[in-house]
């Protein structure tokens, strides 16, 4: 009798250590079975966007990951389209785990959710070197793909955006929503309280740092901890849009030199705070808002974020060119760097396939494009207008569209542990002296021919 | 036979934790070490190179400067945190009553999550509008940047400390108590008594659970990391860079999957060999009361 008691504990014991292991696709692949054919009685699902059969009625539920969420400007707006869609569609139950693309995270938990096979069904990420192990692990669906049975997706993106964002195998793997501008951002109030003209010539930009450091306003909030907009405009200014384009396979090019170097040369001057060598991205965003730092090099999701009153004395401009640099006085880093991803296993499973496309269909839709482009401040990926934009994002898409050359930011090209070691093991060391950029720049480029 | 000593019961009873353990525990360690001879990015390329990663180890400055703060940061870990809890826990075995408040008020930070700690402590430590420089310039000074290069390594290593005092200081109470108060009453009647009685009777008869606290403490070190990237990143200029920390970053930020793996089997030779010395140097005895 005991022996037998303690072989039920042990059997109890070893399920139980099994029972959060469960795969919910199980699960919802049996409620969805039992689903329908009660699926038949009540089809009562709103016309809206579809169509169809008895299968869009079973439950189905979906996961999607996007950088709309926590502190970026598109949260709420993507928040509604997802609502919107999961009222139209009672039967679909939508899982939103997106988190903003602010610092390394976001880019973190998607790979890993890639690689570990936890991918969501929906996944809005970067395009280009980011995704390359994605596309090679074959885990996304090419569109040319869904095309073929879905011919609509997408429709609404304009195909000359779309072929932007091909990637090395010449397919579509992502529908991007809106473009990005990058450039120095100022505050025009500081700018105006001290008779300051605005940085539009490398002049301009060194005479605004020295009176603004004199009056104890900090000149630039730039932070030299997390530096990823420094090093891209600085390596611009200096090099030019094809400089920035190196991918250091050859000699290391002297305007990257010279453009880090830069970054010492106006740390020298106390262009940025006194804390900035430990700051980060978000901590240098604040200074700006608040008004206590009167340039930020910036892109244009950053507009949503402030307020209308900065928004009123805030203006956008291209970076100016560096003394002896190749850079167009128009040039800046743009372009479209993210998309809607569909995953493989999501495509192929035939419960889920439809529901996946129209979610896909309903979020990359002209309506949808304009209401992220309005949050976020970027131009978008259809020919609509967006309204009701400020000065400021106004200046930007002007900007945007004036510029004689468009870049994509160097962490498109390097890999990640590349362009990791200018930010964390280049700028700071750089710009205390303790390492040159030329120093810097061989061990970036050794990392990147590993 | 009772029931549990019957070996065949025992290894039914002992195999359901034994197989989670090489599932989630041996299986990846050892693989860890295989995949430290690989170049890999975690997803599809992988490729064997050998012992390239523990050469460029060696050449690797970061990696040096992480080794240097974590034995720097282990110290500051034994004198402080094992320190103040000694005295923390002699402190309170002395006290005719509150001891249950006290311990659970000294243990209650050890279930706060690190990075909670950790924002918590940039609150304190901003420049802008953090507490500290509100009190100072409350005061008529001038706000000091705490995170800087020179004081990095202290401003990481105070929540750090601060977090796991309890934790000690739990274990030493209960070793403390287990003492008899025979021996204490014999030696007051010798004239022993405050400072030479803890020197000369308690810290000699809890010493096992010292040397314990001692293995603990050290390779605990080792795996600091959740607080560190909240706080400092590893910054500035690597000064607050440490081995737990850098391992984090070259596996998941930076996408070296191989030498991140390559790391960490150096932490755990560290941990090793650290742990061997101390048990050497402190053997433990056996007591009787």
């Amino acid at each position: 009798m005991k022996k037998l008691l303690a072989l039920l504990l042990m059997v109890a014991l070893m399920t139980s250590l099994f029972v959060g292991c469960g795969q919910t696709e199980t699960d919802t692949g049996n409620s969805s079975g039992a689903a329908s054919d009660a699926g038949d009685t009540t089809n009562d699902t709103s016309d809206s966007d579809e169509s169809e059969s008895s299968e869009a009625t079973n439950e189905v539920e979906l996961r999607i990951v996007t950088m709309f969420g926590g502190t970026d400007p598109s949260t709420e707006v993507f928040e509604q389209q997802l609502k919107d869609f999961m009222d139209a569609n009672p039967n679909v139950t939508i899982i939103n785990e997106s988190m903003t693309s602010v610092g390394d995270e976001f880019r973190t938990a998607v790979k890993t959710d890639f690689s570990t096979g936890n991918e969501a069904d929906v996944t809005f990420f970067y395009t280009g070197a980011d995704a390359k192990g994605i596309i090679e692990s074959g885990s996304v669906v090419p569109y040319e793909e869904v095309r073929e049975t879905y011919p609509e997706v997408g429709g609404d993106i304009s195909e000359s955006i779309l072929d932007s964002v091909r990637e090395f195998d010449g397919k579509l793997y992502a529908l991007p929503m809106t473009g990005f501008y990058e450039g120095l951002f100022v505050n025009t109030e500081l700018f105006d309280q001290y008779d300051l003209e605005l940085p539009t010539s490398w002049e301009n930009l060194t005479t605004a740092i020295e009176v603004l450091s004199e009056n104890g306003i900090t000149p630039i909030a730039g932070p030299i901890a997390q530096s990823h907009y420094l090093i891209e405009h600085f390596v611009l200014a200096q090099a030019g849009v094809e400089g920035h384009q190196d991918v250091l396979d050859g000699d290391i090019p002297q305007s990257w030199v010279d453009g880090l170097t830069h970054i010492k040369e106006l740390h020298d001057m106390n262009a940025f705070s006194a804390d900035a060598i430990a700051m980060e991205i978000e901590a240098s965003q604040n200074l700006f808002r608040q008004g206590n730092a009167a340039m930020i090099f910036e892109g244009s999701w950053f507009i949503g974020g402030c307020d209308e009153e900065l928004q009123a004395k805030m203006t956008v401009m291209p970076m100016p060119t560096a003394p002896g640099g190749a850079k167009d006085p128009t040039s800046i880093v743009a372009g479209y760097s993210s998309g809607y991803y569909i995953s493989r296993r999501s495509y192929d499973d035939a419960s889920k396939q439809e529901v996946v496309v129209d979610l896909v269909k309903h979020l990359t839709s002209a309506e949808a494009i304009k209401e992220i482009a309005a949050a976020n401040g970027g131009t978008p990926s259809a020919p609509v207008t967006v309204e009701g934009l400020s000065q400021v994002a106004l200046d930007g898409h002007k900007m945007a569209a004036e510029a004689k050359g468009l870049s994509m930011p160097i962490d498109s090209r390097l890999k990640p542990e590349a362009f990791n070691y200018i930010v964390k093991e280049g700028v700071p060391f750089i710009a205390f002296g303790e390492r040159t950029a030329l120093e810097v720049l061989e061990e970036v480029k050794n990392i990147q021919s590993r | 036979m009772k029931l549990y000593e019957n070996k065949k019961t025992i290894t039914l009873f002992l195999f359901p934790a034994l197989l989670f353990m090489t599932v989630f525990l041996f299986y990846p360690f050892f693989m860890n070490i295989i995949k430290s001879f690989y170049a890999s990015d975690g997803y599809v390329n992988s490729a064997f190179i050998g012992i390239d990663n523990y050469r460029r180890m060696l050449g690797d400055q970061t990696m040096q400067v992480a080794i240097k703060n974590t034995f720097v940061l282990m110290f500051y870990v034994v004198v402080f945190e094992l320190g103040v809890a000694l005295i923390l826990a002699v402190l309170v075995n002395s006290i005719p009553k509150g001891e249950r408040f006290f311990q659970t008020v000294f243990f209650f930070p050890i279930v706060i999550s690190a990075t909670a700690i950790g924002m918590m402590f940039n609150l304190f430590y901003a420049y802008d509008g953090g507490l500290l420089n509100n009190i100072i310039l409350n005061f008529g000074g001038e706000a000091k940047v705490w995170k800087s290069v020179e004081a990095a390594l202290e401003i990481i290593a105070i929540p750090t400390i601060w977090q796991y005092i309890g934790f000690y200081f739990v274990l030493m109470l209960t070793a403390i108590k287990q003492i008899p108060k025979s021996l204490y009453e014999s030696a007051m009647l010798d004239g022993v008594t405050g400072f030479k009685k803890l020197i000369y009777i308690t810290i000699p008869l809890i010493r096992n659970v010292l040397i314990t606290c001692l293995v603990l403490a050290i390779t605990g070190t080792l795996k600091v990391f959740d607080l560190v990237l909240v706080i400092t990143n590893g910054g500035p200029l690597n000064a607050s860079q440490v081995l737990g920390l850098y391992m984090y970053q070259k596996t998941f930020i930076d996408e070296a999957f191989g030498y991140g793996a390559s790391i960490s089997v150096v932490i755990v030779a560290i941990g090793l060999i650290v742990s061997f010395i101390v048990n050497r140097i402190f053997r433990q005895e056996e007591f009787t009361y």
